[in-house]
């Protein structure tokens, strides 16, 4: 039989987030008695005191990082991506790592610590590092015959989620903060699925 | 390399990591970090209530040059204040 790398690599880019989304969003929350979805965060799931702390780390946030890693060596690997658009990939396999990252270094949650402040980097930095990551990579794909469609939507999807994040970072108070947090972390996630389909469909 | 021997490879690597992800979870090698920066002590000096009375029972002038550099440090004012150590 012969084997599809490619098509293996590409698929990593919706098989992860699927897990991700499942797992973290939805299986995990019911097992961790008395967490609650619509106002807790998703780092409380690995936090110091979770009776679920192993769970949410290894098979949450590090199994998703892998998946990154190996979505974005997938994207490296084609010719149908230009210089620009590897630029953008070389930032989302950095994303990759630092989810990988957040279920090494997970919050205590009791007081602030350098491993809270490690856990905030690795868990906050990748945001930002993965929106410059899909600019480049909508950019770079513009030229694209077949790929060209996903520019706007990237940057569409894209703005979207920067108003997410802006709502669930910097409002005071904030209402169903883990609701915020789940739907500004979901849609850039969203985004790479729709790459990656789009991409995986288009593959021989 | 052929795309065998890659994802041979790949799959390798990715079990390592998630490997060293479990180590890491079930035995905390990281624990050293867990030390309070700020809040919940003195500081560098001491990590608890406990721990800062301990200290600065005999470290006074330590604990009064920190709290006089740290006057929202609320153990400034309801451990060392109430003891009598903090200068007035």
């Amino acid at each position: 039989m012969k084997i599809n790398l490619d098509k293996i690599l590409i698929a990593c880019g919706f098989a992860g987030p699927i897990i991700f989304f499942l797992t973290v969003y939805f299986l995990f929350p019911f097992l961790y008695s008395g967490y609650d979805i619509a106002n807790q965060t998703i780092s409380e799931l690995g936090g110091l005191n979770s009776p679920i702390k192993t769970l949410a780390n290894v098979f949450g946030f590090s199994l998703f990082g892998i998946f990154i890693m190996l979505f974005s060596f997938g994207l490296f690997r084609l010719n149908e991506i230009n210089l620009l658009g590897k630029a953008g990939v070389f930032f989302i396999f950095v994303t990759g790592i630092l989810m990988y990252l957040t279920g090494i270094f997970n919050g205590t949650l009791q007081g602030f610590t350098n491993l809270d402040l490690l856990h905030v980097v690795v868990a906050n930095y990748q945001f930002p590092i993965f929106a410059v990551g899909l600019v480049l990579f909508a950019f770079g794909i513009s030229n694209n015959e077949k790929l060209k469609w996903l520019t706007p939507v990237i940057l569409i999807l894209g703005l979207a989620t920067l108003g997410l994040a802006y709502v669930f970072f910097f409002t005071h108070d904030l209402q169903n903060r883990g609701i915020w947090q789940r739907a500004a972390i979901g849609l850039p996630y969203i985004i790479m699925m729709i790459i990656a389909l789009t991409i995986y469909r288009n593959k021989k | 390399m052929e795309d065998g021997n890659i994802l041979i490879i790949l799959a390798i690597s990715a079990f390592l990591l998630l490997g060293f992800s479990l180590f890491v979870n079930i035995n905390n090698p990281f624990s050293f970090l867990a030390n309070p920066l700020a809040g919940n002590g003195f500081g560098t000096l001491c990590n608890s209530e406990d721990d800062c009375r301990d200290f600065c029972s005999n470290n006074l002038g330590r604990c009064n040059d920190y709290c006089r550099e740290n006057p929202s440090n609320e153990l400034c004012n309801s451990l060392l204040r109430s003891i009598g150590y903090l200068d007035k």
